[in-house]
């Protein structure tokens, strides 16, 4: 049932969860519950792993193991080939710089009271005073903004929506990570301006290597987008495989009914009436 | 026949900090008996602020400076509070996403939903019609003890929409109403919804961002951008053959495809600032489409067809069709 994401060569993955179980007690109960239910999976390096579920199915609940952000029962975490399960502090916090979280609300991801050149310089305190500034206009425009002066001096609320996503983005890039962890990162986002986040994410993918583990409800934008999916429920990866594979053959009623459920356009190729 | 709602040329703005916010400039639409409905905008688009205007319920630094709001055939545009009181529950009544801000979490729901249920509906026998309500929303009627809190996400937008029908309404105003739920529990409130709809014969303006969402539910859609309604058309019309630039580019960003050369379909730019407003179409510095004439003049809103209208000078200048 668990079926990793294997390569034929033996690559070393960007990230390994393997086995990994959570358990909460229910609330005015001595009962526990299992959030997170021998879960494994693999994402290698510079690809995309889709997680899908709908909410509760525990994947939130596994990022957050995988940053380490809530202690785990059982399992491992593998971040580039190192196992990080037992890091604490310092040492876990400079492993763990190379997986950057970017998830649904850039608003509070980012601290109110800086401004965006405040944020990135923040997130670059491993490189020397002088060198910041060129290293913040570098990536800026890596992630399409133009790095004027007054989009440095700006602070969070002064921005669009999509500039925030974007700033989200460009401080994650700052830690030079192998791994961006991307739990829903487009609920947030306008129609419009998803495609550009998401074109944006991909040409990352390209000219950086990056790897994704991408945590969505969304089955459909999770196929256009993954090399790989994992559909989650009640804890448990109740089937993963190829994109295709998952969409055109869906060998369980809840992938079945998930899919099922998506909302889709009842039309195949829009023709503009003006064209 | 006069239509369950008719708003026309309606302008709103808002006072914020020094500068003023043109939220709604010059939007129409209108809802007919028994009609499904649905709005479809992005943030900033003033659908929401529609919503709020029909209902009398915005907020006190907003303003109608110009249009008319018709409930029924009657203009409540200006009526003083009380009066616009009267007119919420019935006629109009609303659903909003996040159902957990409005209900009250010290009160059972069944309480809740007789409260409407009392105060419009006088000859009836309020148990039974709770429990009845409880019915058409498939809910349990056990339900009707529970607080809001024990209740799923889904169990309590269906407990919303018990109330809102409880008060016997003309027209129901459903704001974002699944967009806090996940995509089964979605589906199945946006099926009851369509149920309800079609059995009593309700007037719907279903207003969403997700245009997937409004096509496969509604008869009719609008289309707004920058506060202003840019096309209407029924809705398979509308995302076979979009007859606005603005409105092709949501349907193709809606369909979440990769392209030839592995791109995801998107409008370029960002929405417009609402405090600023030019002499041209809004959409023209977004428009793969626009002239000249786009920058300068705003184009008005004309019939294609006999079912659509659209807000664009392609359709004025006939340089189609």
């Amino acid at each position: 049932m668990l079926a990793p994401c294997r390569r034929e060569a033996p690559v070393t993955p960007a990230l390994s969860l393997i086995d990994i179980t959570k358990t909460f007690r229910r609330r005015g109960s001595r009962e526990r519950f299992a959030a997170v239910d021998g879960v494994t999976i693999e994402v290698p390096p510079g690809k995309t792993v889709a997680l899908v579920g709908e909410s509760g199915s525990g994947k939130s609940t596994l990022a957050r193991i995988a940053l380490r952000l809530i202690k785990l029962d059982s399992g491992r975490v593998v971040l580039d080939g190192e196992d990080i399960t037992e890091l604490r502090g310092r040492a876990l916090r400079e492993k763990r710089v190379r997986m950057q979280p970017v998830f649904q609300d850039p608003t509070s991801a980012l601290n109110p009271r800086r401004t965006v050149a405040e944020l990135l310089y923040q997130a670059m305190i491993d490189l020397p005073t002088d060198e910041r500034m060129d290293r913040a206009v570098e990536i800026l425009e890596n992630v399409g903004l133009r790095p004027s002066k007054g989009l440095l001096g700006r602070y969070p609320h002064q921005l669009s929506g999509g500039q925030r996503q974007r700033v989200v983005i460009a401080r994650a890039l700052a830690r030079r990570p192998t791994i961006l962890l991307a739990d829903e990162p487009l609920s947030g986002a306008d129609v419009s301006i998803r495609g550009q986040i998401l074109n944006l994410l991909v040409e990352l993918q390209e000219s950086q290597g990056l790897a994704y583990l991408w945590i969505t409800h969304d089955i459909i934008l999770a196929a256009s987008l993954a090399d790989w999916i994992a559909v989650m429920h009640r804890g448990r990866v109740v089937v993963s495989g190829p994109p295709m594979q998952v969409m055109e053959d869906p060998p369980d009623d809840y992938t079945r009914a998930l899919l099922a459920a998506v909302p889709r356009l009842p039309v195949s190729s829009p023709r503009p009436l003006y064209a | 026949m006069t239509q369950v709602l008719e708003v026309d040329r309606l302008s709103v703005t808002y006072r914020s900090g020094g500068s003023t916010v043109h939220a709604v400039r010059g939007a129409s639409l209108s809802v007919g008996r028994a009609e499904f409905v649905g709005v479809v905008g992005e943030s900033g688009s003033g659908k929401s602020t529609v919503a709020r205007a029909v209902l009398g319920l915005l907020p006190g630094n907003a303003r109608i400076t110009e249009g008319s709001i018709m409930l029924e055939g009657r203009d409540v545009t200006h009526l003083q509070p009380e009066e616009r009181r009267r007119t919420r529950g019935n006629p109009a009544t609303m659903v909003f996403q996040d159902p957990l801000s409005y209900l009250n979490p010290v009160m059972r729901v069944g309480e809740q939903i007789a409260e409407g249920v009392r105060l419009h509906d006088q000859e009836a026998d309020v148990a039974g019609r709770v429990k009845e309500l409880l019915g058409m929303v498939q809910l349990p009627k056990e339900v009707a003890r529970s607080y809001p809190h024990e209740l799923s996400g889904g169990m309590r937008q269906r407990v919303m929409i018990a109330i809102a029908l409880g008060c016997r309404p003309k027209l129901l105003i459903a704001d974002e109403p699944t967009t806090a739920l996940d995509v089964v529990t979605q589906a199945s409130v946006l099926d009851l919804l369509r149920r309800i709809q079609a059995e009593i014969g309700l007037a719907v303006l279903f207003i969403s961002h997700d245009l997937a969402v409004v096509a496969n539910l509604v008869d009719r859609v609008y289309v707004m951008y920058s506060g202003t309604t840019v096309e209407s058309a029924p809705a398979r019309d509308l995302v076979q053959a979009p007859g606005h630039p603005y409105t092709y580019g949501l349907v193709s960003a809606a369909m979440v495809r990769r392209d030839g050369s592995g791109g995801f379909s998107t409008i370029p730019g960002e929405v417009p600032d609402l405090s600023v407003i030019g002499p041209g179409c809004p959409f023209a510095p977004r428009c793969p489409e626009a002239q000249e004439r786009c920058q300068a003049q705003a184009p008005p809103l004309v019939a294609v067809g006999g079912r659509r209208t659209v807000r664009c000078w392609l359709h004025v200048d006939g340089r189609r069709r």
